[in-house]
């Protein structure tokens, strides 16, 4: 029930998909990071046609999960 | 474990453990480092470095061997715990140092839609797509958005292009 009522709120469109892999080499808290991860910002339009920017970052298995999931969709869509 | 020398040093002790508790929280969780300077000392160098097993135990043999150390059943303690742990702790370290968005979830639903009063458009499947954010230690924000087909292939066919990078970056040699 819950999934149903965020899914009719606002939709926004996919206006424009950027990306970059990137490659996390240390930090103040751990020296030695070394983990790759891909960096996504998307801007999408309102129903108004207003644009926002959004940007997140993805480790590689969630890049992984994020892309296998698409495939799945695209496969629903098409048999619908 | 190790109790401080004196208690001037304890206070010290307690005082440089409390501001590394944010970064060492988990270590508490243990029961190990109240009170323990040096293996809060230790458990950062070992976090830090992100050592393999064979690493950790080179490092924890050569603590024992030195003046003021550790002692081979402290050692044994610390070894037992990174075996554990050490997935959890870096995946925390991970986290806590991407300061952008994460992607916490992915929900998704296929809609056929057959009819529209304003065209006359029959059939035009929608992807319904909710993303869930958030950045390290915040609520999540939810973004949902809307795809045809061709837009849900276009996306697919950029995703492939990143596969395809993440390939490259992993087969090159360091």
């Amino acid at each position: 029930a819950l999934i149903r009522r965020r899914l009719f709120k606002a939709r926004n469109t996919l206006v424009d998909f950027q990306w970059k892999l990137g490659m996390a080499v240390s930090s103040d808290t751990c020296r030695s990071l070394k983990y790759p991860y891909v960096a996504v910002m998307l801007k999408v339009a309102d129903h108004s046609g207003q644009v926002k920017t959004k940007c997140f970052e993805m480790t590689i298995p969630q890049f992984q999960n994020f892309y296998r999931q698409f495939k799945e969709i695209a496969a629903v869509i098409e048999t619908v | 474990m190790m109790a401080p020398q004196d208690s001037s040093l304890g206070n010290r002790a307690r005082l440089c453990f409390e501001r590394k508790r944010k970064r060492m929280h988990f270590c508490t969780r243990i029961g190990i480092l109240d009170n323990n300077f040096l293996g809060a000392q230790l458990n950062q160098s070992i976090a830090s470095a992100d050592m393999d097993f064979n690493q950790l135990e080179a490092y924890l043999t050569a603590q024992t061997k030195k003046q003021g150390g550790i002692t081979s059943d402290q050692a044994a303690v610390i070894s037992k715990f990174w075996k554990s742990h050490k997935t959890k702790i870096r995946e925390s370290l991970m986290n806590q140092s991407r300061w952008n968005s994460g992607l916490r979830g992915l929900s998704w639903r296929v809609d056929g839609k057959s009819q529209s009063r304003h065209s006359a458009q029959i059939h035009m499947p929608v992807a319904v797509i909710e993303l869930e954010l958030g950045k390290y230690g915040q609520e999540s924000e939810f973004l949902c958005l809307e795809f045809d087909e061709v837009k849900v292939n276009q996306i697919l066919k950029t995703l492939s292009e990143v596969e395809e990078s993440i390939t490259t970056l992993i087969s090159q040699p360091n």
